[in-house]
């Protein structure tokens, strides 16, 4: 095992973060720092693509913590969150214990001594070993210390944040036939959002809050130059320049880094030395996803008003050579 | 330091931020953790204790510079919560100042002359601020106005203000 790791400054938190690959701007890691400090879970929130999640996978490699994930969706609940009995299995053992069953209760004489004698056994069949432990329960029963993360907390509803915020507040949970399970180690907890509705003012209030939205040109390129190291830095440099222009439109959906970096690796697999024409038509669409928007970035990337970074014919502009 | 964190939290109230007991109290964890000198530090322990909507960002980001950097950098109306004799003479007058200026710009205004968006920008200057339109700061412009009243000499220049004002019929 592992020794798991806690940051002695914000500086030293921004390092361990670039050495599990991601760009940390120093915004992140000072509030990141802060939440190990204050022992507060950090609620992250921006547009889709940001790397939001990444961080949280950064923060869990780091820190040399098992990642729990806990994925929201619309109607995700406590059952589903938390723990449910493995009905099949109680069955199922139900079944093959039969005769066992049968002997247990020989003997008793009506129908409630029955039901009292079984009841007496009943721990049997709620215990550990019939427990489906979701993630939150997951992770306080955890032995070692782990980073909860808390995916998309927006898309769930109202409800559930409620219940998440008393399981947050105490890390521990009641099983009625199990009694109060607490904590051994208290996890690192990151939600996420991607701000397509307002959370609930209690669980913002319980929360430090970190808005991560698109990056610099600079911030962008160093992702790029990273993540994508086989492409050119020239093309980089166009494919950042590109994308950055193209958020400045009034797009459906903007192009977010994740997908600057499927461009980047499609324009490495299709061998491309130059961001001509015809390559910028072929590979937009891996760029942007809704044909309105692909329209509009064809409009505008066409303008003559724009740098003329495309066209055939101009082709001092482009260096040729690969890498 | 600790007065100037809480009259910060009062000015973020009073442009419209939200920000519960609970939430201070964090804030204040916050810079005890991390200490106070370095800015950025600071200023980020500040944020993301009291700020959780995204949106109140821009207005954090305007506020911090006016309370917690040097006085240099901070416009006349907003060095300190409450005025000296001295400032509050300055305060009378630039009001008179603008007395005249206004006089001016409504006779201007009568005589079917437009004002120009420089003119009407000067009205924001004037309170200090350069978003005087955002509705939010509007409550946090009155409790300074309120303020800057104590003192006589303000009060006369904005009796002045008005006397002009009632002379020309408005």
């Amino acid at each position: 095992m592992t020794e798991t790791r806690d940051f002695h400054s914000a500086d030293e938190l921004k390092k361990a973060l670039g050495g599990q690959n991601y760009i940390a701007s120093d915004e992140i890691a000072t509030i990141m720092y802060l939440s190990q400090q204050l022992r507060k879970p950090l609620l992250v929130e921006g547009p889709a693509g940001v790397g939001k999640t990444e961080l949280a996978k950064a923060i869990a490699g780091a820190t040399n913590r098992e990642l729990i994930r806990l994925q929201c969706y619309e109607g995700l609940d406590e059952t589903k969150a938390l723990y449910e009995w493995e009905y099949a299995k109680q069955l199922l053992y139900t079944q093959l214990l039969r005769d066992k069953l049968q002997e247990t209760l020989s003997g008793t004489t009506d129908l409630t001594e029955a039901a009292d004698r079984l009841a007496d056994e009943e721990d049997v069949f709620f215990s550990m070993r019939f427990l489906l432990q979701r993630p939150l329960l997951k992770a306080i029963l955890s032995d070692e210390p782990s980073v909860l993360l808390i995916d998309e907390i927006d898309r769930a509803d109202a409800e559930f944040e409620a219940f998440l915020l008393e399981v947050l507040s105490d890390f521990q949970v009641s099983i009625p036939e199990l009694g109060t399970l607490g904590a051994i180690h208290h996890p690192i907890v990151i939600l996420t959002s991607n701000n397509t509705r307002e959370l609930s003012e209690a669980l913002k209030r319980r929360c430090l809050y970190l808005f991560i939205g698109y990056p610099s040109v600079e911030q962008e390129l160093s992702v790029v130059r990273l993540k994508v190291p086989d492409l050119s830095p020239k093309l980089a440099q166009q494919v950042v320049e590109i994308v950055q222009e193209l958020r400045s439109l009034d797009l459906r959906k903007s192009p977010s880094i994740s997908e600057t970096l499927d461009w980047a690796n499609a324009l490495v697999t299709l061998n491309a030395g130059t961001l001509d024409k015809a390559t910028l038509e072929t590979t937009m669409s891996v760029l942007l996803k809704h044909e309105s928007d692909l329209h509009r970035a064809k409009g505008r990337l066409q303008n003559p008003s724009s740098k003329n970074r495309f066209g055939g014919t101009d082709d001092r502009h482009f260096s040729s050579r690969r890498n | 330091m600790e007065e100037q964190v809480i009259k910060f939290i009062s000015a973020l109230r009073s442009a419209g931020v939200r920000i519960s007991l609970a939430e201070s109290a964090d804030a204040f964890s916050a810079i005890d953790q991390l200490g106070t000198k370095h800015r950025d530090t600071f200023r980020l322990s500040l944020r993301t204790t009291l700020v959780k909507d995204a949106r109140n960002i821009p207005i954090f980001e305007n506020f911090f510079p006016i309370y917690f950097d040097s006085p240099e950098q901070a416009s006349l109306l907003n060095l300190s919560d409450e005025f000296s004799p001295a400032e509050a003479d300055m305060f009378a007058q630039v009001l008179r100042q603008f007395s005249e200026r206004t006089r001016q710009m409504i006779e201007r205004l009568l005589r079917g002359e437009e004002l120009t968006p420089v003119e009407l920008n000067r009205l924001a200057k004037f309170v200090g601020l350069t978003q005087a339109d955002e509705l939010r700061y509007q409550e946090w412009i009155v409790q300074r106005m309120k303020k800057v009243m104590r003192f006589p000499q303000v009060r006369e220049a904005l009796q002045e203000l008005v006397e002009i004002l009632a002379q020309l019929g408005l």
